[in-house]
């Protein structure tokens, strides 16, 4: 069964904002008007996120074109219940702080319906929690869900709250992002570089819709690229923090995605990658591709926007495919060395499958291959 | 200031604004009679709240069972009396 992707939305800057009040000061990028309303207690930061891709096109395009099997909402959270307002451990006053008076929707589920209720995807709700891998685990259960359970149309939201003080202080805690004492050491964020790397936050949220073959043709509707396949793997490793040298995980993602798709490696011409930019995600990640593909261009982009968590698969894919559209890969931001494989410099659209990855806390590992030649 | 009126406006905020719009009639209708589940009941409890000014420990205590007693209620303990629609709504809007 061919699976489409019709529509999406994307939310995310390029801005950044020191935030020097927190227990690890720290530069993320932030939409501080997201936090108008939540400082009164009656908003939520992924719900104005929420509001924001969710549109009132994209609802109206799934309400005013129905189809004729089932539809889902699936909400790639990230976790089962969003960070609030606190940090766990020491605390101290912030521009982050508010309370949320309903925190009954803080729970992804409970939100998961809500959302799905807008749409009235009445057939199957789900929340995912595979970390920042949850994007593209929501992926492969939206190809399962069309190609094997009689659904026609899967909608698909990725956000959580990655500017949380409890995300921002676990981050901190666990030298995982850049924070500004290595800013002032000179850490600039890049990946795949011998002397950049790293990344930082970054707020962002991506809704997309899938669709089956016989949805499209009914509705007639645009198409943006077909997906192929998608993943998820885990890797052997005690640490679940941890990434292999040698890649497993991803390796694992990568060939069962190939498998699934039914295509060779070398039809693979372009990779997003997950590219944190973290000394192991370097070395797993590039050990990984030089051990699947064969000849691919490969691009970042948490070096413009940020790490945005559970949104971070979806959304990166959404914005490669806009540059897709106007022809031009961007190149990895901040690269020092000149590299025409982890692009150092844009580079032309190549003719060829596109491969997105993603990896998430916990040893998860996912990969999907669309085909934007359409 | 017609309370039906700002009982209307406040639901709309309450509910996600691509729902249909729902209202009430009059202040005698409960909440099911409106069309308000049970998340939106509670979402415009604390939206009423909100409006008046009514602490949280307070509003926890309140349980309006009509559009009528949501005002009886809030406004019992209202730090807050807006004049008109508009002032009502302008910290709670989208």
């Amino acid at each position: 069964m061919k699976t489409y992707l019709t529509k999406y939305k994307t939310l995310s800057t390029t801005d950044t904002t020191v935030l020097s009040d927190l227990v690890y000061p720290q530069r993320i990028h932030w939409m501080p008007e997201l936090y108008t309303r939540v400082k009164t207690g009656l908003s939520y930061v992924p719900h104005e996120m929420a509001n924001r891709v969710a549109t009132k096109e994209i609802v109206d395009y799934v309400r005013d074109n129905p189809v004729y099997g089932k539809t889902a909402f699936l909400l790639a959270g990230g976790s089962q219940g969003w960070a609030g307002g606190k940090a766990k451990d020491q605390d101290r006053p912030s521009e982050l702080d508010y309370t949320y008076k309903m925190g009954m929707l803080t729970m992804t589920n409970i939100f998961a319906g809500r959302m799905a209720s807008i749409f009235e995807a009445y057939d199957y709700v789900a929340t995912d929690a595979s970390a920042c891998a949850s994007g593209i685990k929501c992926m492969m259960d939206a190809k399962n869900l069309i190609d094997n359970l009689g659904f026609d149309r899967v909608i698909i939201l990725a956000l959580e709250d990655p500017s949380s003080k409890m995300t921002l202080e676990f981050f901190g805690q666990t030298k995982a992002n850049i924070l500004i004492a290595d800013e002032e050491k000179g850490a600039i964020p890049s990946a795949f570089d011998s002397k950049n790397s790293g990344f930082i936050i970054g707020q962002g949220a991506a809704l997309a819709v899938f669709e089956s073959e016989r949805a499209v043709n009914k509705n007639k509707s645009y198409v943006n690229a077909k997906l192929l396949s998608a993943w998820i793997s885990a890797e052997q490793n005690s640490n679940p923090i941890g990434q292999r040298a040698d890649g497993q995980g991803y390796q694992r993602a990568i060939r069962g995605a190939l498998d699934a798709a039914k295509v060779i490696p070398s039809a693979i011409k372009l990779v997003k990658t997950h590219g944190t930019g973290t000394l192991t995600n370097n070395t797993a990640e590039k050990n990984a591709l030089k051990a699947t593909l064969d000849s691919f261009i490969a691009t970042s982009y948490k070096q413009h926007i940020g790490h945005t968590v559970a949104a971070s698969g979806l959304l990166e894919t959404c914005l490669l495919l806009d540059d897709v559209r106007n022809g031009l890969v961007p190149a990895i931001k901040n690269r020092t060395e000149e590299d025409k494989v982890f692009l150092s410099e844009p580079a032309n659209v190549p003719d060829g499958l596109m491969l997105s990855l993603a990896a998430g806390m916990g040893n998860i590992y996912a990969a999907a291959i669309f085909d934007y030649r359409l | 200031m017609d309370k039906l009126e700002l009982f209307n406006a406040i639901v709309k905020q309450a509910r996600p604004a691509s729902f249909d719009e729902i209202k009430a009639n009059s202040l005698e209708d409960t909440f099911a009679d409106v069309g308000l589940d049970s998340l939106d009941t509670i979402m415009v409890c604390i939206y009423f709240a909100e409006v008046y000014g009514v602490s949280e420990e307070i509003a926890k205590q309140l349980q309006p069972q009509n559009v009528g007693e949501c005002f009886t209620l809030y406004q019992k303990h209202a730090t807050k009396n807006p004049e008109t629609i508009e002032q009502a709504i302008k910290n709670i809007a989208f």
